[in-house]
């Protein structure tokens, strides 16, 4: 794997009181599939968060490229980062008000600067093809499937050619078969456009058919990491817990 | 004991809404020359704040117009001073009442409606995904609705004086004073420095009313509950900033004139 390209070094999160992330170490290298698996409060997203730049870090540092970003990087320094990223909310977050053309050509306007109507339209088109998505540049979000906003919502993060693309629980709220079409998507879109991945989800199936590597965190802290395979094969007690989901089966009691 | 610590809290909390208020405003206002926001959206908020609020407009004007004929035009006759009532008439719309009325009716109709959508996008995460892309989400959404109120609600208010002298006219012809009257005393009285002053004032009332609808929009909590609470605020917010602003602004335009 090539070096790496995000780094989290000792990254702390408060919320109030509350830390909601503990000294998380991270990387990311350019054409790795990374997949963050974790119960729901864990810190998943808040580290998704982190990366993308939406979340404050109280400690620690974040190496993005060549740039480091600390507690006390201004907001404008790290905006000029986001551009270089494409991010997939859980919801999609795709603005209502624009039409899914609209919402595409969007990062094409504003990350890219291009105003060209007919440039727009022609990567619009290309990017609708490589998510299987026909002819629904005219729809309004709210005329389309969960499934079909997932795929917009992808296409949205790619069009402006990000370096890293942030996913934020792709799969859920989906059928399985579904959430299985948006795992092949993710994983050929990835080498097509040769960009660094980073997936947060406790979809394990979705996961284990993805990545390159996994991360398992809990209440805020990494205490997983490694391949497919050796997640497979460990004995760790946190992965064999969130694995066989065996947290409050029995009988209504946490075990 | 009880009352104190609500009253300290209440305190605080309009105090930091206030600061929050003129943070949010003073952002928009910089960021208006960065381009960083859409004409496409601007165009739809001038449309959104203007077309759609011309009729809600045109009747509160119009009815309010024909009360205060109803309430004067007795007193008037009574005293002989019917060359009077199109110039008081004219002055209490043009100056107080067309304002006033239409900052009232934007703030209920479009202010809640902004603060609503600015909420929801919040908790859909678009705010989030606006700054992802590496634009100041305050500025991208509150630049063309502040814009678009600051100009939408003078034109409203010449508009409305219209009407609103338009529906008292009426009235009082229907009364029997004659128009040549009616017409000849807004021209005595009615002077061009008081339409420019309720223009102006509006212009005011249309930057407080996007102001508190982003305040709000961009402050709210979590979930339904957060999008409720907003919408009802900005519209309390506004509401009272409008009338507060009014006496304030009346004083400083007109208090050296009628005092």
């Amino acid at each position: 794997m090539s070096t790496p390209i995000v780094m989290l070094e000792e990254v702390s999160v408060f919320f109030g009181e509350k830390r909601a992330l503990k000294e998380v170490n991270l990387s990311l290298s350019m054409g790795e599939v990374k997949c963050i698996l974790g119960p729901s409060g864990c810190g998943k997203t808040t580290t998704l968060r982190v990366v993308a730049g939406l979340q404050k870090i109280q400690k620690g540092r974040i190496k993005f490229f060549e740039a480091q970003i600390t507690s006390a990087t201004d907001e404008r320094e790290i905006t000029a980062f986001r551009k270089r990223l494409g991010v997939v909310f859980q919801g999609g977050a795709l603005f209502d008000s624009l039409t899914v053309g609209e919402n595409i050509a969007f990062p094409l306007k504003y990350c890219k600067g291009i105003a060209d109507r007919e440039t727009i339209e022609e990567k619009t088109k290309e990017i609708l093809k490589h998510v299987e998505l026909g002819n629904v540049s005219n729809l309004y979000p709210s005329e389309l499937s969960g499934g079909m906003r997932k795929r917009v919502a992808i296409a949205r993060a790619l069009v402006h050619e990000p370096e890293v693309l942030l996913l934020d629980e792709p799969t859920t709220g989906l059928d399985p078969l579904t959430a299985r079409h948006i795992d092949a998507l993710i994983v050929n879109l990835c080498r097509k456009f040769g960009v660094a991945v980073l997936v947060v989800t406790h979809d394990m199936v979705s996961a284990l058919g993805i990545a390159d590597r996994l991360v398992l965190m809990e209440n805020g802290r990494v205490v997983w990491r490694g391949t497919c395979e050796e997640w497979r094969e460990t004995s760790n007690t946190a992965v064999k817990r969130f694995s066989s989901g065996l947290v409050s089966v029995r009988g209504g009691e946490l075990l | 004991m009880q009352f104190i610590s609500w009253l300290g809290h209440e305190i605080i909390v309009t105090v930091e809404s206030l600061g929050v208020f003129f943070i949010i405003f003073f952002k928009i206002i910089s960021g208006l020359v960065s381009k960083t926001w859409s004409l496409q959206d601007f165009s739809e908020q001038m449309e959104r704040i203007g077309v759609s609020s011309v009729f809600m407009v045109a009747i509160t004007s119009a009815f309010t117009g024909m009360v205060i004929a109803v309430q004067t035009i007795d007193q008037f006759i009574k005293f002989g001073a019917t060359g009077y009532i199109g110039g008081v008439i004219g002055l209490s719309i043009t100056r107080e009442l067309s304002p006033v009325l239409t900052g009232l009716v934007v703030s209920g109709r479009v202010g809640a409606s902004m603060a609503a959508e600015i909420s929801s996008m919040k908790v859909t995460e678009q705010l989030d995904a606006l700054k992802a892309f590496g634009l100041d989400d305050v500025v991208f959404v509150g630049a063309p609705r502040l814009l678009a109120s600051f100009i939408m609600l003078p034109a409203l208010t010449i508009f409305s004086d219209f009407v609103g002298i338009g529906g008292a006219f009426l009235y009082v012809l229907s009364h029997g004073v004659n128009s040549h009257i009616f017409k000849k005393s807004l021209e005595v009285l009615l002077d061009p420095y008081d339409i420019w002053g309720g223009i102006f004032k509006a212009a005011v009332f249309g930057l407080l009313i996007a102001t508190s609808a982003c305040t709000q929009g961009f402050r709210a909590g979590q979930g339904a509950k957060g999008v409720g609470v907003a919408t009802t605020r900005a519209v309390v917010w506004s509401n009272m900033l409008i009338l507060a602003t009014n006496y304030i602004l009346s004083s400083l335009l007109f208090g050296g004139i009628t005092g």
